[in-house]
C-alpha cells in the first residue's frame, strides 16, 4: 500500500478512529499489529509468512542468546539468526541477479543457461531484515534486553509507517516506547495510545511536507530526468547536468518525503521515529553527507558493519578497505544491480579519499579559510559535485548510457544552445528546481522549521496547510511515480 | 470534552475544511474550458459527444499505437474505397487494457471496426508478480478494484493540465505541455513529440543487449495494475462481440522481441490464440513481423517520422481487408 493512494488515506483514518474508540491497551497494540500485517499483506499476500517467520525466529533466538552464558552457543545462535535473515534477503533479492551473472559466464563458454526464478521481491524486506539483525546483534552484545512479549517484538518489526521503506528503527528506540506507555498505562489505564493534539499537529505538518516533497517536487521534476536519461546519447553536458540535478532532487524529495510521512504517521500514533535526512545537499564533505542522507541506514552500516570490521581503529589502509567494503555492501543493499554497486563504490572512494586527505594533511582543519563562509560554500559545492556525479549510476541502468553520462558530466562539452532549448521546453521543471533549492536553503538556515510550523496558531497553521495542499493537489500530474525506495 | 480532545476536534475540522476548499476548487477548475485542456483524456466526454458516422473506425491502444497517423490511414482508405470512412486513433500513453477506457462509448457509436493494439508490456506484470496462485484472498484486488473501483474507470484526474492551461490563457505564456507536443484532430488523446528521432535498429539493439534480465524485470513490473489487463481485455472483447462490433487485435511492434524469453512468448501466444478462438477476433503479429526493421523511436515505439510509412501502410491494409 503506497502512502500516496486513496487506500492508505482510508486505512489510516480507520486506524485512527478505531484507536480513539478502543480504550483497552492490549487491543490497541493488537489493532496496530493487525493493521501492520494487513498493510503488508495488502501488497505482498502470502509473502507475509516471511515476515512472520523472521519475527518468530529472531524473537526466540534473541531470548536464547540472552539466557545462555556459553559464548560458543551464543555465537552459534547469532549465526543461525544472521543466516536465516540474510538467507531470506539474499534468496529473494539477489537469486536472479546471481543467476544472471552465472548465465553471462555460461554464455561466454556456450553452456546452457540456468532458468531465472522470477521471484517476487517482498516489499520492505531490506528494511525489516536490517531491523531484526540490529535487534539480535544488540541482544548478543548485551546492549539490549530481549523483548518479553512476542506481540511487542512483532509490532517493532512490522510497524506499518516504517515497514516498507524505513527509517530503519532500532529496537532500543522503539521497544521502550511501548514499555513506557505500559508504565503510563498503570496510572492512566485508558490512555495507552492517545492522540495528543501536539503530536497530531506536528504529525500532520510532517505528512504534508512529505507529500509536498514527493508529489509537488519529486513527481513533477522526474519527467526532466526521465527525458534525458531515457536516452542520454542525444544530450549535451549541461543537459546531463540539469537532468542529474533533477534526479538528485527527485530522489531526495521522494525518499525524504516518504520518511517524513512515515515519521509523521508514527507520531500521530504516539511513536517517535528517528529522522532520516538532514539537508544532505548542504553537506561539506562525503562523511558529512552520510551523516545527513539516509541516516538510519548509514548509522546501521556504521554500527553493525564498519565497526565490527575494525572501523578506523586498525591501520590506515584497513580503514580505507573497510570504508570501501561497507559502501560496496551499502550499494548492493539498494538493489540487485551493478549500478548500485558502482554508486556505493563511488561513495566508498569519496569517503576513503576524504579520510586520506584529512589524515595526510591535518593542517587543512586549521586553515581559517575552510571555516569561513566562502570556504564552507566551496566545500559544499565540491562535495555536491561528487554526490551528484554518483547519482548517475544510481539512475542510469544501461552501462553505455551511464558511462556516456558520467563522461559528459565530468568533461564539459561547453555547448550552450541545447541547454537553452531544454530550459525553454521544460520551464516548469526548471522553475521547480529553482524553488526547491531556495526552500532547501531556507530550511537549512532555519533550524527546526517543521516544528515551528506545527506550533503556529491554528488559524495560521490552517492557512499554511491549505497552501501546501493546494500546491500538491493542483500540481498533481495525474501520473504519480512510485516511491523509489519501495523497490529496495 | 477535555482540552486535548477539543484541540484534536479543531484540527480535524480544519483538515476537513481544507479538503472541502481544495476539492471544490478543483471541481470548478475542471469546468474551465481552455485550448490545451481539450486534448486531455478527461475531456473524452466532449470528444464522444460528436456525431460519428456508421463508417467510423477506431484504433485503440497505448503509446505503441500512438504513432499511427490516422489522417494518413484515412486518406489511404478513401483513395481505395468508394464509401467514405473516418479513422480515429484513440491511443494515449499507458492505455493498457486494464484501463477499460472507451468500451461503453464505442458500443453506442457502433463503429465499423475496432483495431486494438496490445503488447507484451500490457501483460508483463501479470506473468511476473502474480498472487493468483495464492490460496489467500487478494485484498489489493478486492479493495482497489471491487470496492474503490480504481483502475477500471477513469485514469486519474490531471489538475496540472487545467492549471497550466489556465496559466497560459491568463498570461499567454506557452508552457511545456503545449510547446513540445502537438496533436491531430482525429488523434485526440495522444501527444506527438515535436522532434521525434528516427533510430535505426542497429542503434537500438546494443542498448537492449546491455539490459540485464533483472533490470528488465524491474522495469517491466513497476505497475501493479497490469496483471488485470488480461481480464479486462477479455471483458472488452466479450462486450464488443455481444454488440456485433468487429475487432482485430494488433500485437504492436517491439525492437526487443528477440530478448523476450521463450516462456513469456509462449504465454503470450497461448493467450492470443485463446482470444482468437473464444471471441473470433483476428490477430496480426507486427511484433515478430517488424523485427530487425529500421523504424524505431526507441526500443518500444515505432518513430513518428515522415520516413516511417510502413506502420501506417500495414495497418491500412489490415483495415482495408476487414472493411471490404
Amino acid at each position: 500500500m503506497l502512502f500516496n493512494t486513496v487506500e492508505f488515506l482510508i486505512f489510516f483514518t480507520i486506524i485512527l478512529i478505531a484507536l480513539v474508540f478502543i480504550k483497552n491497551q492490549k487491543f490497541q497494540h493488537l489493532l496496530l499489529l493487525g493493521a501492520s500485517y494487513f498493510f503488508f499483506y495488502y501488497s505482498s499476500n502470502y509473502l507475509i509468512s516471511l515476515l512472520i517467520i523472521s519475527t518468530i525466529l529472531d524473537f526466540y533466538l534473541a531470548k536464547s542468546i540472552w539466557n545462555t552464558t556459553n559464548i560458543a552457543k551464543k555465537k552459534i545462535l547469532l549465526i543461525i539468526s544472521l543466516a536465516g535473515n540474510l538467507g531470506l534477503l539474499g534468496f529473494f533479492k539477489y537469486a536472479d541477479f546471481g543467476i544472471d551473472q552465472i548465465n553471462q559466464m555460461m554464455y561466454t563458454v556456450n553452456l546452457e543457461q540456468i532458468p531465472y526464478l522470477d521471484l517476487v521481491l517482498p516489499i520492505g524486506i531490506s528494511f525489516y531484515t536490517f531491523q531484526t539483525i540490529s535487534y539480535i546483534v544488540d541482544v548478543y552484545r548485551g546492549k539490549l534486553e530481549p523483548s518479553k512479549s512476542l506481540k511487542e517484538f512483532a509490532l517493532y518489526v512490522a510497524f506499518f509507517p516504517q515497514l516498507v521503506a524505513g527509517p530503519i528503527v532500532r529496537a532500543s528506540v522503539f521497544l521502550p516506547q511501548l514499555r513506557e506507555k505500559l508504565k503510563l498505562f498503570d496510572k492512566k489505564p485508558l490512555s495507552l495510545i492517545s492522540i495528543k493534539n501536539h503530536n497530531l499537529k506536528f504529525g500532520i505538518t510532517l505528512i504534508s511536507i512529505g507529500f509536498f516533497k514527493k508529489m509537488f517536487f519529486a513527481d513533477n521534476i522526474a519527467p526532466l530526468a526521465n527525458l534525458v536519461f531515457s536516452n542520454p546519447f542525444d544530450f549535451s553536458s549541461f543537459e546531463i547536468w540539469a537532468a542529474t540535478i533533477a534526479f538528485g532532487i527527485q530522489i531526495y524529495g521522494d525518499f525524504s518525503g516518504y520518511s517524513d510521512i512515515a515519521i509523521g504517521t508514527a507520531l500521530i500514533l504516539g511513536f517517535k521515529l528517528p529522522i532520516n535526512f538532514n539537508k544532505p545537499y548542504f553537506a561539506t564533505s562525503p562523511a558529512d553527507f552520510w551523516q545527513r542522507w539516509h541516516i538510519s541506514l548509514s548509522t546501521w552500516l556504521r554500527d553493525y558493519l564498519y565497526i565490527p570490521l575494525g572501523g578506523n581503529k586498525k591501520s590506515h589502509s584497513r580503514t580505507y578497505v573497510n570504508l570501501a567494503a561497507v559502501m560496496f555492501l551499502g550499494g548492493l543493499w539498494h538493489g540487485a544491480s551493478w549500478n548500485f554497486v558502482v554508486w556505493g563504490m563511488l561513495h566508498g572512494a569519496y569517503l576513503a579519499i576524504h579520510r586520506l586527505i584529512i589524515t595526510k594533511f591535518p593542517i587543512l582543519n586549521e586553515i581559517k579559510f575552510f571555516k569561513s563562509k566562502i570556504g564552507k560554500i566551496i566545500a559544499i559545492l565540491i562535495t555536491q559535485y561528487f554526490v551528484f556525479l554518483a547519482w548517475i549510476p544510481f539512475r542510469v541502468h544501461d552501462f553505455d548510457a551511464m558511462i556516456f553520462s558520467m563522461n559528459k558530466f565530468i568533461l564539459l562539452d561547453l555547448q550552450t544552445e541545447p541547454i537553452i532549448s531544454l530550459i525553454l521546453a521544460n520551464k516548469f521543471e526548471f522553475i521547480l528546481i529553482f524553488v526547491f533549492l531556495i526552500l532547501h536553503w531556507y530550511s537549512y538556515r532555519k533550524t527546526n522549521l517543521i516544528e515551528k510550523l506545527s506550533k503556529l496558531s491554528l488559524k495560521k497553521w490552517g492557512i499554511f496547510l491549505l497552501i501546501v495542499v493546494i500546491m500538491i493537489v493542483f500540481f498533481y500530474n495525474g501520473n504519480p511515480e512510485d516511491f523509489i525506495y519501495f523497490k529496495f | 470534552m477535555d482540552e486535548n480532545k477539543k484541540q484534536n476536534f479543531k484540527i480535524v475540522i480544519i483538515i476537513l475544511i481544507i479538503f472541502l476548499i481544495v476539492l471544490s476548487s478543483l471541481l470548478i477548475l475542471r469546468n474551465f474550458e481552455s485550448r490545451g485542456a481539450s486534448f486531455d483524456i478527461n475531456k473524452k466526454d466532449t470528444f464522444f459527444s460528436s456525431n460519428f458516422s456508421s463508417n467510423s473506425i477506431f484504433i485503440l491502444g497505448s503509446s505503441q499505437i500512438g504513432p499511427l497517423n490516422a489522417t494518413s490511414i484515412n486518406q489511404i482508405l478513401n483513395d481505395v474505397l468508394i464509401e467514405d470512412y473516418e479513422v480515429y486513433n484513440l491511443a494515449y500513453n499507458g492505455n493498457a487494457p486494464y484501463r477499460d477506457q472507451f468500451g461503453n462509448e464505442l458500443i453506442e457509436i457502433q463503429p465499423k471496426l475496432l483495431v486494438y493494439g496490445i503488447s507484451y508490456r500490457d501483460f508483463e506484470f501479470y506473468q511476473q508478480n502474480t498472487f493468483n496462485d495464492s490460496f489467500l484472498p487478494d485484498t489489493h484486488e478486492i479493495i482497489e478494484y471491487q470496492l474503490l473501483k480504481i483502475g477500471n474507470d477513469k485514469i486519474p484526474l490531471n489538475p496540472q493540465f487545467q492549471i497550466r492551461s489556465l496559466f497560459r490563457d491568463l498570461t499567454s505564456v506557452d508552457t511545456k505541455l503545449e510547446s513540445v507536443n502537438f496533436y491531430q484532430d482525429n488523434t485526440p488523446f495522444f501527444p506527438y513529440k515535436v522532434n521525434p528521432v528516427l533510430k535505426s535498429y542497429d542503434e537500438v539493439q546494443p542498448k537492449i543487449n546491455n539490459l540485464t534480465n533483472s533490470t528488465r524485470l524491474l522495469e517491466d513490473t513497476s505497475h501493479p495494475f497490469k496483471r488485470h489487463s488480461e481480464i479486462f481485455l477479455e471483458l472488452f472483447l466479450e462486450k464488443m462481440t455481444n454488440n456485433s462490433i468487429n475487432v482485430v487485435l494488433i500485437s504492436t511492434p517491439l525492437a526487443y522481441i528477440s530478448d523476450i524469453s521463450d516462456e513469456r512468448k509462449n504465454t503470450y501466444d497461448i493467450f492470443l490464440k485463446k482470444l482468437e478462438k473464444k471471441y473470433g477476433v483476428k490477430t496480426f503479429r507486427l511484433d515478430t513481423a517488424y523485427y530487425g526493421l529500421d523504424l524505431w523511436e526507441d526500443k518500444r515505439h515505432v518513430s513518428y517520422h515522415p520516413d516511417v510509412t510502413q506502420y501506417n501502410n500495414d495497418i491500412s491494409k489490415i483495415i482495408l481487408n476487414e472493411v471490404k
